[in-house]
Order: structure tokens, then C-alpha cells, then sequence
């Protein structure tokens, strides 16, 4: 379901796959991550994807005005993660709201692998 | 006197001092603060990040240059906050790498390291963001690998680097769109140079570079960066600071429980007291709960939207219409001089030079 915002000309739907780009595109470019992971992992294996298939990535549910982020990724062998992970899930929130407008309710980051 | 090699103890003391140095500009660094996130802690988590170095190195028994890179990579690792802090610790861990490779602490040594820890900060980042710290350590050290022959004296090099460092941070803002927009340079990079300007202190003065209470005053001409974020912005409205008295307290648990009642947290303890900084919007929830491990102290809650409100009040804005803020003001698009003084009579407040087309830039009105 597309995230819905309205003023009082109309309404503005932005549907989830631009979500989830914007969401990709911001997640890559923290520190510390290496990669997206596909979320269907189905197999068990964790696919690196590329850059045109980011969004695979990223899982976005929508609740009216408010949007949930599930990442999908793999960080760097040597960082620490869980502040690597504090700092993709707050600059991912930041670009959301402040693209979209939209409101963040939550992000949920998985960590799918290290890279040595 | 020239300086060939560097021994474990000078290097402990450069360290520190790089610390040092930081801690007292850490306030600057956070007013630079606008990328990825303008949250304003950059200075902040990065003193955090090498404070925990240097207690790291503090600890060492046995100080050679080996032990105390190591330390020190292990330190920012452990105590890595913010992305600038995650970068710093890979550049130490670089660093150590690059030691390595050395028995002693020469000018090849060094720039080695330099080029070492800039490799592996940019191994942990899939797509590097140019015009941040990143590309200060980068191009640093690739100046480090070009110039390692000319020179043997270890403080002419690392001044030569300074300097390099210096000139790639004044062109992050054409690098990085957003920092040219606020007018800033990079904060991260900010950061690392007064971390390097505390180590050569240290090297030329062989002492430790002492720590400023209250830290170096806000230069002026960077605090307008604020300007660029709305007070709306602030998630949470309340900084509160208190101290208490306790010895029945994990730290750790007691950070989870704080973790859903604002940000920018900082926990410290030691001997029986517990120093505890929390953005918040409930501060009374952040008491109440910290009351039950013992007596409070020198509590203090700031409104940061207030504060926040009252900084663009006093700022003393550029251009001469804004300073007198009205609620309308006129501008009168000219060309020529006589007719800008014509309208000048007239009470317009601003003239803009037409030019040639009378159509100016958006930006200019």
C-alpha cells in the first residue's frame, strides 16, 4: 500500500519502491555497511545485490502517514556494529522525513552477514 | 632540533594530546555538525570515541609504539560512537596495521600508517561520500606516500601533512553540496585535524597538551550553522543532566532502560557516582527512575527548543534589511544607479542590481 500524505489541494501517494529506493540509497551510503542483503533468502544463502536492485534490500509496510523499514545488509568486519547499526537507523529515519515528509515510525535493521 | 623516530611514550603522549585538543573544540566540531544527520554531536562523539583510547593506552604497562597503536585501535573500537566515531576507530586500526610493518616510528613509517588507515576506513563503506572526513584522511595520506622521501624530520612532515590536511578541508564544501549550503566544512574532518594539531603539539613540546575547562569558546562565524534546522527539529526538548550517588548500579542495563526515553545519552561512572546526560522529553520519568539507585546531584534541565529558539533571536544576521525584521519588506529590481536612489527615496528596502536580463536569481531575492 502506498504511504498517503494529503494537503488541502488533494492527496500525494508515494508508493513503497520509491520508499524503498530512497530508504537504499541512504542505507549505502553509511559507514560501516558493505552491502544490501536480499531478503529472501530462501535457501539460506545471503545474495550481495547490486546497486540497480537495491531495493530488494528493503522491506517497507506502510500505516496510513507512518512507514516501517526493515534493512536488509551487511556491515564490516572490525566495526562496531551496533553503533554502525545506530547510525544507518538514524540517518535512514532523517532522510525519509525529510524527503517524503512522511513519518518514521520505525526502522529495523537485520543484519544478514560480516565481510572480512 | 629534528626528530627522527618516534618511541612509545612520545607517541602515548601525542595521543592524548590529539584527545585533548579535541575535547576543547569539541563545540566547534558540533556546530559544524550537518551531515549525514544535522543532530549537532560530531565533536561530541568523537571525543567520546578517543577518550576511550586513551584510557585504553593509559592502562598499558608496556609502552612501545606497537602496544600503543594497538591500544589505541582497540580503545576507538570499544568506545566508537557516531559515524565519526566508527570512521576514527578504522583509521586506528589502519594505523596499527601500518606500524606494523615498522620497528620504529620514522617519517616512512608514518606515512605508511597514514596510507594504511585510510584504506581501511575506506574498506568499511560500499559507497564513500566524498567531502567528509574520509576524503581528509585520503588525500592526506596519499600527499603522506608522494613527500616521505623529501624529508627526514618527523615535525617538518607531520606539519607538512597538517597543512595538506588543512587545504582538503576547506575544499570539502565544494565536494558535498550540503556543507556548501550551510557554509561549513566537513565536521568529521574538522575533527581529525585538531586530533593531529594536539599530536604535533605534543611532538614539538614533548609534553601533554592540557585540557581547557569548559572547552575552547564557540567561534561565531560557525554557529549560524544551526540556523539551518528548524527548533520544530528537535525531537527531544529537554537536556537533563544530573549526578548520582550510587554503587548498586550496572551501567549497562541502566543505558538500555535510558535508551527509550530520549538520545544523545551519556552514562560515566566511577567511584560511587554516576554522571547521566539524556535528551529527553519526559525528565521527570529520567529522575524518577534514577531515583531509585540512589541520591541525585546537581541536576540541571535545559529547554533545548527554547535555547534553540533564543540562538536565532541573538544571531546577528548579514545583510543589513534583516536586521531590522519586519513583516514586509520591498525590493525593487534596477538597473543604474540613479534610479536605485530614486527608489531608495521612495523607502525600498533592498536594491538588487538588475543587470542585464532584470531577471535575478531566486537565491539573490
Amino acid at each position: 500500500m502506498p504511504a498517503k500524505l494529503s494537503n488541502k489541494f488533494g492527496e500525494i501517494y508515494i508508493s513503497d519502491d520509491v520508499l524503498a529506493n530512497i530508504a537504499g540509497l541512504a542505507t549505502i551510503e553509511c559507514y560501516g555497511l558493505v552491502g544490501m542483503a536480499s531478503k529472501n533468502a530462501k535457501d539460506g544463502l545471503v545474495v550481495l545485490l547490486r546497486r540497480d536492485n537495491l531495493n530488494k534490500g528493503v522491506k517497507i509496510t506502510t500505516e496510513g502517514e507512518d512507514i516501517i523499514v526493515d534493512l536488509f545488509v551487511i556491515v564490516k568486519f572490525g566495526t562496531k556494529i551496533s553503533t554502525v547499526a545506530d547510525n544507518i537507523i538514524s540517518k535512514v529515519k532523517y532522510t525519509l522525513e525529510n524527503i517524503t515528509g512522511l513519518k518514521v515510525k520505525r526502522v529495523n535493521l537485520n543484519i544478514q552477514g560480516v565481510r572480512v | 632540533m629534528t626528530i627522527n623516530k618516534i618511541d612509545g611514550s612520545t607517541i602515548r603522549n601525542m595521543i592524548i594530546s590529539g584527545a585533548n585538543n579535541l575535547e576543547n573544540n569539541k563545540n566547534m566540531v558540533n556546530s559544524l555538525n550537518i551531515f549525514p544527520v544535522p543532530d549537532g554531536d560530531t565533536g561530541t562523539n568523537m571525543s567520546l570515541t578517543m577518550s576511550s583510547a586513551v584510557k585504553e593506552i593509559n592502562s598499558l604497562t608496556n609502552i612501545d609504539i606497537h602496544n600503543v597503536f594497538e591500544a589505541a585501535a582497540n580503545g576507538t573500537l570499544m568506545g566508537a560512537r557516531g559515524n565519526s566515531g566508527v570512521i576514527l576507530s578504522q583509521i586506528f586500526r589502519g594505523f596499527a596495521k601500518g606500524v606494523k610493518k615498522h620497528d620504529e616510528l620514522s617519517v616512512a613509517a608514518l606515512a605508511d600508517s597514514f596510507m594504511e588507515g585510510s584504506d581501511t576506513a575506506y574498506r568499511a563503506i560500499m559507497k564513500p561520500t566524498e567531502g567528509t572526513i574520509l576524503t581528509v584522511i585520503r588525500e592526506t595520506a596519499e600527499y603522506a606516500i608522494r613527500e616521505k622521501d623529501k624529508n627526514t624530520d618527523l615535525i617538518e612532515f607531520f606539519e607538512v601533512l597538517i597543512n595538506k590536511a588543512n587545504e582538503i578541508l576547506d575544499k570539502t564544501p565544494e565536494m558535498l553540496a550540503v556543507l556548501k549550503n550551510a557554509g561549513v566544512v566537513d565536521a568529521g574532518g574538522k575533527g581529525l585535524i585538531c586530533i593531529l594539531d594536539g599530536m604535533i603539539h605534543a611532538l614539538k613540546t614533548d609534553s601533554i597538551l592540557a585540557l581547557v575547562e569548559g572547552g575552547n569558546k564557540l567561534e561565531s562565524e560557525h554557529s549560524q550553522v544551526q540556523e539551518f534546522f528548524n527548533t520544530e527539529d528537535i525531537t527531544f526538548g529537554y537536556c537533563t543532566e544530573f549526578f548520582i550517588k550510587t554503587d548498586k548500579i550496572d551501567l549497562e542495563s541502566y543505558k538500555d532502560l535510558l535508551q527509550d526515553m530520549g538520545d544523545s545519552q551519556v552514562v560515566v561512572g566511577g567511584a560511587g557516582i554516576v554522571k547521566v546526560h539524556i535528551h529527553t522529553n519526559n525528565p521527570g520519568k529520567v529522575l524518577e527512575t534514577a531515583l531509585q539507585y540512589g541520591e541525585l546531584s546537581k541536576i540541571k534541565i535545559d529547554n533545548m527548543r527554547e535555547q534553540h529558539r533564543e540562538m536565532l533571536d541573538e544571531m546577528p544576521v548579514s545583510q543589513a534589511v534583516q536586521a531590522e525584521p519586519q513583516k514586509y519588506g520591498v525590493v525593487a529590481v534596477t538597473m543604474g544607479g540613479g534610479i536605485a536612489s530614486i527608489f531608495k527615496d521612495l523607502g525600498v528596502d533592498e536594491i538588487i542590481e538588475g543587470g542585464q536580463t532584470m531577471n535575478p536569481a531566486l537565491r539573490i531575492l
